[in-house]
């Protein structure tokens, strides 16, 4: 699978969390290359289903949806006010290009007083969101017949580039580079007569809070699951503890996160070689993991991130190979289940 | 058209959060001749059940809990100390008339050693306080015990199209789903849910929609406004009609359901506005993110100075919501993903 190709196309459309609707589509595109059991819930969680009907079933999932903004209130002169909806840093907005998905998708920038009117200090303190206006370029009259209140903002789509040795940067790739390593998962089993029922779901909501994930634990009730998400790679400013290596897969220990998952995808990684380093967790991994784990009865839930720099900006930077190697690893503990895959997951005396 | 004593009573019911006796008896009396089974669950939500054909359910939910104030302690000179239930800005919450479940009344002041007389604006919780009239802790306990809520005692003020009064969060919204479940005409089944314990954090309607497992939810809960002097900018206005909830603070609507209520409200020829409200949440995102996932959606009456003993409403606003909710209801196909 060509995972540059399937990366530009998903990170070209707009899905900002409770708006994913045009991903969606799309994703479900790339799903049935590999199965015909694709479906959504009332959501907007979309699944695809392959491998042993009858095996225990493992659920993995990345969330399709992404930070973004939305019209709150059209001032008099046609200028757009926008509100936070998931994970907008105010700071980086302003001189940002903005896509405003109306009846149809309207360019708009968001401006900034110029340094000239400003008033002593002003240069110190930061915009707030509320602050901020966009500028369309549109009549008033025009804006009204094209935007609506409630209509999704997200940073405008612009291709991904690709710098050196594989390593690439743009927009969404939290976390639609996710997505397409799942895709990739689904590429790298495609040959194999699987004992396990595997589910394949990106989810929505998760950048409000996780909210989509629990729905589709529950939803398909899973005998295990692995969520695949980005952190935070090694970038001016940040501290050791705060992030993995650039070129390793992540596997995350912690309280919410089953030892016998973590066991599975260490040991995926070690049997083929794939470096990766251990991610101390101890609470809250803010990725769907931390949903999942607690529907139902709970669900032994283990979490594999890619690293990736300068997070929620239109220019996150990841390598496409610790990509790679992120689906490698999850395509092997799939591989590996089963028979014994209950006893695999029961903790030790 | 609307029947006005009716809104009276249920705004005026006594019902703080976890404790909604009162009200869910008044709602329940104005109910039990419109639908065929009356029932309260565990939490104490009541649920009133209309049998249907089409083999869909839809919730209908509205909280019917409202703000108030919980004793935490008595002191020796009989002045209660009090926290907050729900969302209490202590500043509001101060200099007001206050009544107990038991009918006693008190007023609210505050700690004036810091702030000054008539001035609160540095009031925090901590510092308010319930004068019962009790000189000693004694007579103070004979009236009101430890745990014990209370609620603004407010007036219900008629101001020609508008009403004002304590606890139209979210009564207004109850009577709303009240008017529209008479002589309502629909297929589907209908769960018309009055919730409990929303102020302190959508804990009861939840619960209910586990229980239900509707195909389709209406939440009717109250919005903020943008339309009174020097206010933060929002798009939504009193008197603008039924505003139909896009997103708030807890929850993104998915758009084949805000969609459908724009189309109904359009072929009906019914007043709206769409309602982005930055801060709040509402019963919608339990009910949406309830067991696989609900389409839940929600109508709003637009209410100014909520969580005060002065919240304002339009009633031409109050009868698009229920007109637009008659007709959501009404429709055979509803909303899909």
């Amino acid at each position: 699978m060509d995972i540059f190709q399937a990366i530009t196309e998903l990170t070209a459309l707009p899905g900002v969390s409770g708006s994913e609707e045009t991903v969606c589509a799309a994703v479900q595109t790339w799903f049935r290359r590999y199965t015909d059991q694709v479906w959504s819930d009332p959501m907007g969680n979309t699944y695809a289903r392959f491998g042993n009907p009858d095996g225990p079933t493992i659920l993995l999932m990345a969330h399709m949806d992404e930070i973004g903004l939305m019209v709150y209130d059209i001032e008099e002169g046609g200028l757009v006010r926008i509100c936070n909806v998931a994970g907008v840093d105010p700071r980086v907005l302003p001189g940002s290009e903005l896509m405003i998905y109306g009846t149809e998708p309207v360019k708009a920038v968001v401006g900034a007083l110029p340094p000239h009117l400003q008033k002593a200090g002003d240069v110190m303190s930061n915009y707030k969101i509320e602050e901020l206006l966009c500028d369309t370029g549109l009549s008033p009259e025009e804006v009204k017949e094209r935007i609506r209140i409630g209509d999704p903002v997200a940073f405008a789509p612009r291709p991904p580039q690709k710098l050196v040795n594989n390593v690439i940067a743009g927009k969404t790739f939290d976390d639609r580079a996710c997505i397409a390593a799942l895709l990739e998962v689904m590429d790298l089993l495609k040959d194999y007569k699987l004992y396990a029922n595997v589910v394949v779901c990106a989810s929505v909501q998760e950048e409000r809070g996780m909210l989509g994930s629990g729905v589709g634990a529950y939803h398909i009730d899973p005998d295990m699951a692995i969520a695949i998400d980005v952190c935070h790679a090694p970038q001016p400013g940040a501290k050791p503890v705060d992030y993995v290596d650039f070129d390793k897969v992540a596997i995350t220990r912690g309280g919410n996160i089953h030892p016998k998952m973590y066991e599975k995808l260490r040991d995926s990684a070690k049997e083929q070689n794939i470096a990766f380093e251990t991610d101390v967790t101890i609470s809250r991994t803010g990725t769907d993991a931390w949903s999942i784990q607690v529907q139902r009865g709970g669900i032994p839930t283990g979490l594999v991130s890619l690293p990736l720099r300068y997070m929620h900006t239109s220019v996150e930077v990841i390598s496409m190979d610790t990509l790679k190697n992120c689906a490698k690893v999850i395509a092997g503990v799939v591989r590996a289940i089963g028979a014994d895959w209950e006893e695999t997951l029961c903790l030790d005396d | 058209m609307y029947e006005k004593t009716m809104i009276q009573k249920i705004v005026t019911a006594y019902g703080p959060s976890g404790r909604e006796q009162e009200v869910t008896d008044v709602i329940r009396s104005f109910v039990e001749p419109l639908v065929d089974e009356v029932t309260v669950d565990a939490l104490g939500n009541l649920i009133a059940h209309k049998k249907g054909t089409s083999g869909k359910k839809i919730m209908l939910v509205a909280h019917m809990d409202q703000i108030g104030l919980v004793v935490t302690d008595i002191d020796e000179k009989g002045f209660l100390r009090v926290s907050n239930v729900g969302g209490v800005h202590p500043v509001t919450a101060a200099a007001r008339p206050v009544r107990f479940e038991n009918g006693t009344r008190g007023v609210t002041y505050f700690e004036t050693e810091n702030s000054g007389f008539m001035n609160p604006s540095k009031t925090a919780i901590t510092q308010l306080f319930i004068d019962i009239g009790a000189d000693s802790r004694e007579e103070a306990e004979a009236k009101v015990q430890l745990g014990d809520m209370a609620v603004y005692d407010v007036n219900f003020l008629e101001m020609g199209r508008r009403i004002s009064c304590g606890a139209l969060d979210n009564r207004i919204c109850c009577a709303a789903l009240v008017e529209a479940l008479k002589d309502m005409e629909t297929e589907h089944d209908i769960y018309a849910v009055f919730s409990v314990q929303e102020e302190v954090g959508t804990r009861g309607a939840g619960a209910a929609a586990y229980a239900i497992g509707p195909d389709l939810c209406i939440n009717l809960d109250v919005t903020l406004f943008g339309d009174t002097p020097k206010c933060m900018p929002m798009a939504v206005k009193l008197g603008g009609g039924a505003a139909i909830k896009i997103m708030d603070a807890s929850v993104i609507v998915a758009p084949m359901v805000y969609t459908f209520l724009e189309d109904v409200a359009k072929a009906e020829d019914i007043a709206c506005q769409r309602d982005v409200m930055r801060m709040g949440g509402t019963d919608t995102s339990v009910v949406q993110r309830s067991r696989d996932g609900v389409l839940a959606g929600g109508i709003s009456i637009p209410v100014r100075y909520v969580h005060s003993p002065v919240e304002t409403a339009d009633l031409r606003d109050y009868e698009a919501t229920v007109a637009l909710l008659r007709a959501a209801v009404k429709r055979s196909e509803l909303p899909q993903r």
